[in-house]
Formats: C-alpha cells, structure tokens, sequence
C-alpha cells in the first residue's frame, strides 16, 4: 500500500499542536533564592537547597504544579552569595528582572532573609521562606512586610523552652548570656532578660559581643564569678566552637548549655567531638514529626543533615510545598493573586500545620533538642532524659 | 588588673604569629600578601588532614605540614609572583587577591563550608598563672610569637641567607649585581613567611576555628599589626602585636567588646597619620 500523501491542513495541525506541546513543556515555574555557600552560614545554605532542589524534584516527578488549567513544571534558580548578605539584594533583583520568577524562596536569618525581603516588596513578587526567627525578621520593616512571608518559631516561645529545659536540671537559677550583637543575638537577649524573673531565674552575666570574636577568656571568667550554671548562647558557629574550648581550657563546668544558631547541626559534632556532648538548642522538628513530605526529606536527607540541618531541609520542602500550594490556588502566576493565596494558607505541610496568624509569619510550635553521643534528641516535650555538658 | 594584662600578652601573642610572615613578606619584597588568611586557614586544613591521615599529634602534623607549605609557596612565587612584580606593585597584589579566592573555593571543595577545629588537649585545657585561669593554648601563643619573633631575628642577622635578603630587600638591583640570586632569595622570602603563618596556623587551629572564608577575619589583624609595627619590622610586629592586643583587652573591658574592631581600626587609622611608617617601620632590622 502506497502511503497518502500528507494533507497540508493536517501538517500545519499537527505542527500548531506539536509547537504547543513544546510551548506549554518550556513554559516552567521560575522560581529563584540567593543562598549562602561560603561564611559562616554555608552548613545551612546547602542543607536549605537541598530542601528546596527535593521538593522541587518531588513535585515535578508528580506533574508540576498545576496552574488553571495547564500543568506547569518547576525550574529553581539558586543563586550564591558566597555568604555576603550585600550581594543578596543585587542577586534578588537579579531573581526578578533577569530570571523572570514568579515567586522566592528565602535563606537564613535576617542577614540574608531580610534583603531578599526588600526586594519582594520593592517588586511586588512573593517570597516564602524559613530559619529566620519571626521577630528578627519582622523588626526590620515597621509596618510590616507586604509580599514576603515567613513559616519559622517565634522567639518569645522559643526562648521559654529554655526554661523548661533548666526547669528539668538542678541548678543554682543563675545564668549567663553569650550573645552575637546582630539581630538575633540581640531579640533573644532580649527575651531571655524580659522572661528571666517569670520563669525563676537571674541573669548574672550577659557577654554582648561582635561576630567574629575569638578571644572569650574575660567573659567565661566573667560568667564563672558570677557563680552562673546555665549558659544560654545566641552566636554564629565559629565563635561558639571557641568559646566552647575556652570553657573546657578555663575550667567552666556550667550544669545546662544552651547554643542557638550554633549548636544546631551536625557540624557542631563534627567539630568538638566530646565536648558538644549535652549542648541544647531550640528547634521545631525532629525526626518522626512533621506532615506530608517530611518523611520523605528524612528519607532522602538524613543520612547527610542531622540536628537542625535537617530540620532546615524539612523548612525549606515546607517553603516549596506552602508557595506551590498558593500558586494552585490562586490559579495564576499574577504576582498580586499568589501572594494573595499565601496570607490564605491553611494546610497540613513537610512541618506540619501552617496558617498565617501573625501577620507574614506563620509560628511554628517550638521544642528543644540535646546532642547526646552524636545524635540531637528531644528533651523538650521529653522524648529523652537530660545529659550533663561535656565541659 | 593582671588577669585582663595576662589575656591581653596572649592576645598579643596570637596576633604575632599570625602577622609576622606577612610582616616579612611585606618588609623584603614589598607585597602584601592578601592571600595571607588563606595560607592561614590552608595550613590549618593539611594539619587536619596529615593528623587523621597518619594518626599524629596535632604540633607533630604543624611539623610535617611547615615544609609542605613552604613548598607550595615557593612554587607560587617562583611561577606566578615573580614575574608580576617586575611589572609594578599592583599586578602581584591583585594575583595574591586571586590567590585567595581560588584558595577558598578549593578548600569548600576540599573540606566543605562549615567551621572545623583541630580536636586536641591542647586546645581544651588550661592552668593557672599567678591565681588567674590561662588556655594553655594561649600560653603556646605568647610563647610561639616571641620565639618566632626571635628566630627570624636571629635568621635576618646572622646567616648568609639573611644577609642576602636584606640586601635584596634594601637595593634588588644592587644586590643582583654582587651575585645574589634574588628571584630565589624573594622565593625563599615568601616560602618563609608562609611556614610563619603555617606555625602561627597551629595555634589558631587548636584553639579556634577556621572555614573556607575566614582567612579574611585572620588577615585584617594582621594586616593591622604590620601597619602598627611597621611593615618589615620584626620585633615591631611582635611590639605591635602587644599593642594590639592591650588596646583590644582594654577597649573591650573598658568601652565594650562590641566596639573592638571600632577601636583596633581607629589606631591603625591614627598611627597611619602620625607615623606613616608605623612605630618601627622604616627598613628591614
């Protein structure tokens, strides 16, 4: 049989539709983040992407996101600050003008969060993010923001767990603050002096000190004349890794340690080996908890990321999960109708239950975890018994 | 009064070891350094890295790794900085400036992004000086800056080698013509000043911590000891160094830790317009 020649008004149909295909395939959902993979924050800028590269993955091997009545793909631009929060805003802006988002994603404290902050207001393009303290976050813009949006623990509560973490120790109720002189250093402070009394304790010593310190020896003298048994720490890693060993070398033997920021993931382990041993640090999850979506980051992640790095990659798939959802919802990539759609989000995600109650911020439960032989578990609500420091 | 003047000499000793091969490099070849933080933070990753390999001591593995950078160093003069310096100060500034962000990239490669420490006794323990509490590490600092200080002396005045360099350093041209080999010399002089921040490494590796990106914070104290002491100078990088720290421990106490950098970079400022040479800067002594 001699083959029909091909219609002319078939093959321009099937060019047209073929062409479409190919038109609604190349159509991706830009999505873009400015990350930290140098400095100090470089441990979280890596456990962050990897969050938001499997949720990503996970929604695209599910169809994308569906947009009205088109499926749509996700494409994630991750841009490197090198951990220079001045490159954030340049490279936020770079996000929308060159990549064309149509939504954000966030980074870590509000070096980096609030910038990128900046930018989605100036350009009227959502961000959803994570790991920036409510607060911290929502201090540096008076009226609020307008289009960026935060799912992290609120620090009001998340300094309490530090009192029900004493609460469980016998100690002599004095404490010792250590703190960077940078928001978060400052908001914690803050909370820890204001709820001190409340909660039955005395701030003996409060070391209020520049990123980047190395030489401690005056403040741990300090905190040990002041008879303090409970260190309370607020500080980037690098600083906290040396007034650790100067405890140790000092002879400081406090009975609880506390370190936020610092000593919250594996690399805090990996660095003082015995001596992390019994460091406590407020979270919002661990392993076993969660929604939909967290056991899947535990699957995939949690032989590489322990302690809050991991639970940074369960923020950063809620991120994905909350901005996709909107999307969905709105119907339309319109700027104006997602961001919409996010101040609505009332869903269960990777972190669990997520609705905007507190203007941008949606405040997540907090807890508190212990490095115990190398793994962080839960002693606040108790999951495990409390352990002594390995000062 | 004695406890804040005890921190402050070993401050002061820290801050010696860590400026004193810039100081050197500075004196004799006219180069700051800018990848002097890297050399820093490098070091102290090849001792970690020669420490697990070989299951040493960590001062054993500074020992092992001293001549390993001085290699690494010597090869980047030789092929990179040499030639550059003929043609002006700038172009060998800038490549030490390349130097130090293709160091850093390499060690996230190598080592990752995070914070590490050497983990050892000697960075975790601690004894007693006249009733005030001291980090042994601290003690090993004083005592490293002062002896280095003293062994660079000794080399700079007493050896052939040093004789050669101060020549070099005084009148390139001059000295060339007697028959010293000054590429080799100035290769030697940066393999030298990097073994120095290699050892003045060990300490900020046991009792610190270094990332990729830290060599920065290390290279403006000692960038702020050599403009005090004066570029060159040895024993005003040591003097310097004590300044520093003094100004550094007093400041702190007195106006408040969180004005530290503000009050270590207003005395740099002043001495720049006082003493552009610094307080011992002038020639290599």
């Amino acid at each position: 049989m001699n083959p029909q020649p091909l219609n002319p008004r078939t093959l321009a149909a099937a060019t047209v539709l073929a062409l479409g295909a190919l038109s609604s395939q190349a159509q991706e959902l830009v999505i873009g983040t400015s990350l930290p993979f140098a400095g100090p924050f470089a441990p979280y800028g890596e456990t962050i992407r990897d969050g938001y590269q499997l949720a990503v993955q996970d929604i695209n091997a599910r169809g994308g996101v569906r947009v009205g009545n088109t499926q749509r793909k996700i494409k994630l631009v991750v841009l490197d600050n090198q951990g220079d929060p001045n490159q954030v805003a340049a490279q936020g802006r770079k996000l929308v003008q060159s990549e064309k988002v149509v939504a954000m994603l966030g980074a870590v404290t509000p070096m980096f969060n609030v910038p990128l902050s900046v930018v989605a207001d100036q350009s009227r393009i959502p961000l959803v993010m994570s790991l920036v303290p409510i607060d911290a976050w929502q201090n540096a813009r008076k009226g609020g923001w307008n289009y960026a949006w935060n799912v992290y623990a609120h620090e009001p509560e998340a300094t309490t767990m530090s009192w029900k973490a004493a609460d469980m120790i016998s100690t002599n109720k004095k404490v010792a603050l250590f703190l960077n002189s940078d928001d978060d250093g400052e908001i914690w402070g803050k909370n820890w002096a204001a709820q001190a009394k409340a909660a039955g304790y005395e701030i003996a010593y409060t070391a209020k000190v520049p990123m980047g310190t190395t030489n401690w020896a005056s403040h741990v003298n300090g905190a040990r004349n002041a008879g303090a048994d409970i260190v309370l720490g607020q500080m980037i890693p690098p600083d906290a890794i040396a007034l650790w060993k100067q405890m140790k070398a000092l002879g400081y033997k406090p009975k609880m340690v506390t370190c936020e920021k610092c000593g919250s993931g594996q690399f805090w382990v990996d660095a003082l080996g015995p001596i992390a041993d019994g460091t406590m640090t407020a979270d919002v999850w661990v392993r076993g908890m969660g929604g939909p979506g967290a056991a899947e980051v535990t699957r995939a992640l949690g032989e590489k990321w322990k302690g809050k790095q991991l639970t940074g990659a369960v923020m950063a798939y809620t991120a994905v999960q909350v901005l996709t959802d909107a999307i969905q919802r709105a119907g339309s990539t319109d700027a104006k109708a997602i961001n919409d759609a996010i101040g609505k989000t009332d869903g269960q995600f990777a972190i669990g239950p997520v609705k905007f109650t507190l203007g941008h911020a949606a405040p997540v439960p907090s807890l508190m975890i212990q490095w115990q032989n190398g793994e962080a578990k839960r002693i606040v609500p108790k999951d495990a018994p409390v352990i002594a420091p390995g000062l | 009064m004695i406890a804040l003047l005890l921190d402050a000499l070993a401050t002061g000793g820290l801050y010696a070891t860590v400026a004193l091969g810039l100081s050197l490099v500075a004196g004799v070849m006219r180069l700051l350094n800018l990848a002097q933080g890297e050399f820093l933070v490098g070091s102290v990753y090849l001792m970690l890295w020669v420490g697990t390999r070989f299951a040493v001591d960590p001062l054993m593995a500074t020992l092992l790794v001293l001549p390993l950078i001085g290699l690494i160093a010597y090869g980047l003069q030789r092929t990179l900085l040499q030639d550059l310096m003929s043609a002006g100060g700038e172009a060998p500034l800038v490549a030490t400036f390349g130097i130090s962000i293709a160091a850093q990239a390499l060690f996230q490669a190598g080592f990752g992004p995070a914070a590490v420490t050497i983990a050892s006794d000697y960075g975790a323990s601690g004894t007693t000086l006249w009733g005030h509490p001291m980090r042994l590490v601290s003690l090993l600092a004083l005592g490293l800056g002062v002896a280095l200080t003293a062994l660079t002396h000794l080399v700079l005045t007493r050896t052939t080698f040093g004789r050669a360099l101060r020549a070099a350093a005084e009148d390139p041209m001059a000295a060339q013509s007697l028959g010293v080999d000054v590429r080799h010399v100035f290769a030697l002089c940066f393999a030298l000043g990097a073994m120095l921040t290699a050892a003045g490494a060990s300490v900020v590796g046991l009792g610190f911590s270094v990332d990729p990106a830290s060599g920065l914070l290390w290279l403006l104290r000692a960038v702020a000891v050599v403009v005090i002491g004066g570029m060159g100078s040895v024993w005003g990088t040591l003097a310097a160094a004590v300044l520093l720290g003094l100004v550094e421990e007093l400041g702190a106490a007195w106006v408040g830790p969180e004005y530290r950098d503000v009050i270590m970079f207003a005395l740099v400022v002043l001495l720049l317009a006082l003493r552009p040479a610094g307080l011992f800067g002038k020639a290599l002594r």
